[in-house]
């Protein structure tokens, strides 16, 4: 034993601090910098005519769909999950877009959640002034320990994180979040790139002498990313005065008119999803919740408090949930409590479709037990033409 | 004996070395600047309708 300790241990403790000062004085010279990488400019003469852009992974042009919809003032850039693929005659990015002239254009589809918003827009930082931007929540998100990895790929594009290591008005802080959020997720990253180890070492080091500020200054040998689009999408506003009552009336009707079950959501989904061979239905219950303890409130927090330094015009709409499905919808109240705390705290303006109760579920706000129906969408434009439009 | 103990240092310096300089400074990077590869998820998650 003493041998061993003479022979490898001592050794490898020397040459461990040996290797570490060396390492450290490597750092101290350029021999570990590389130069600057030219910058990337993606640029458009005009961004797509489509409103709805479930995905920017396909072509890196779709991403100058994001940048064109912020940096245009008029219209309004709109953040959700799935209930943007549902049909509806009044999905907002068609309804206000067709007769209203409103410009709006929609992001995202099943699993974009508030870290991956948060990131999105952290990326074009510079666009957020004066942006009309209104982000749909949805309460299963918080049951659920945030934006899962696959989603934030698809949405914070390798640009996206080019442009927020490189931006040195960005704090060390959001930077780290982000590192600690790819750190905890590198096993389920393939083919991570020098900018996501930028993130995840500028995390993993942060407290390591002479490694923190080796990783940190790293930034200026990321290529920095340009957008450009030579004409804004406008579109003509039209003068048409909508008595939302009694669509909202009319919606109602005939949804219910539309629906032979007992809770209130589209027949086949019924009989596909909720009833069971015997004729007994699936009931779903909503999970405990720690308001103190939970990833997707932390992330709507770091979202609320970009947006307030931003300068940008936010809206919320908080969706809602099938109480004649789900029970114990009441364990959602304390985060909903939070979240409209937070929203009203910073006036920024909010709908409200959430409610536990049957009682005052009113019929066609949803399609099913989670997706927005006619009515949420409707109630939806008016609160945005309400809002933005008629100030 | 003095030289076994310093042979021994210096292979734990260059291992140790080595392994901070390729996995952690990433020095392949400064010479062989990456082409980009696509990165992805190796979790797919499906989404519940219900």
């Amino acid at each position: 034993m003493k041998l061993f300790v003479k022979y490898h241990i001592l050794p490898l403790i020397c040459g461990l601090a040996l290797a570490f000062f060396s390492i450290l004085i490597l750092f101290k010279t350029d021999a570990l910098n590389s130069s600057v990488p030219p910058k990337k400019v993606l640029s458009s003469p005009r961004p797509s005519n489509s409103q709805y852009h479930s995905t920017l992974v396909s072509d890196e042009k779709t991403e100058l769909n994001l940048y064109a919809s912020l940096r245009e003032k008029e219209g309004i850039t709109l953040f959700g999950s799935s209930e943007l693929g549902v049909t509806s005659n009044y999905l907002t990015y068609n309804f206000l877009t067709d007769s209203l002239g409103i410009r709006v254009d929609a992001f995202g589809h099943a699993f974009q959640q508030n870290f991956a918003v948060f990131c999105q827009l952290l990326a074009f930082k510079k666009e957020l002034k004066d942006a009309k931007i209104c982000f749909i929540l949805s309460p299963g998100w918080f049951e659920q320990e945030g934006t899962n990895i696959e989603a934030f790929l698809e949405f914070v594009r390798p640009n996206f994180l080019k442009r927020i290591a490189a931006d040195p008005t960005i704090p060390l802080q959001t930077k780290l979040e982000i590192g600690r959020y790819l750190h905890e997720n590198y096993g389920a990253i393939e083919n991570p790139g020098s900018t996501i180890n930028y993130f995840v070492n500028l995390y993993r080091y942060r407290k390591v002498y002479g490694f923190n500020d080796f990783f940190r200054d790293r930034f200026q040998e990321i290529q920095p990313v340009e957008y450009a689009v030579e004409a804004d999408k406008k579109i003509q506003r039209k003068s048409v005065a909508i008595n939302w009552d009694k669509r909202l009336h009319d919606a109602e009707s005939l949804f219910v008119a539309s629906v032979h079950n007992s809770i209130f959501v589209n027949d086949s989904y019924f009989k596909e999803y909720v009833q069971k061979e015997d004729g007994s239905l699936h009931t779903g219950t909503f999970s405990e919740m720690d308001v103190k303890r939970n990833r997707e409130l932390d992330d709507f927090m770091l979202l609320v408090d970009l947006l307030v330094k931003s300068g940008c015009k936010p809206t919320f709409v908080i969706q809602g949930m099938n109480p004649y499905h789900y029970e114990n919808l009441e364990r959602f109240n304390p985060v909903l409590t939070k979240i409209t705390q937070t929203l009203d705290r910073h006036k920024i303006p909010y709908l409200n479709l959430f409610t536990s109760k049957k009682t005052s579920y009113q019929p066609g706000t949803l399609i099913d037990i989670m997706h927005m129906g006619d009515v949420s969408w409707l109630k939806m434009n008016e609160f945005l033409v309400k809002h933005y439009d008629e100030k | 004996m003095k030289n076994r103990i310093l042979r021994n240092i210096v292979i734990y310096f260059i291992l140790i070395t080595g392994y901070l300089l390729l996995y952690v400074v990433d020095i392949e990077h400064l010479f062989y600047r990456e082409k980009e590869q696509e990165v992805k998820s190796t979790i797919d998650f499906v989404y519940q309708q219900f």
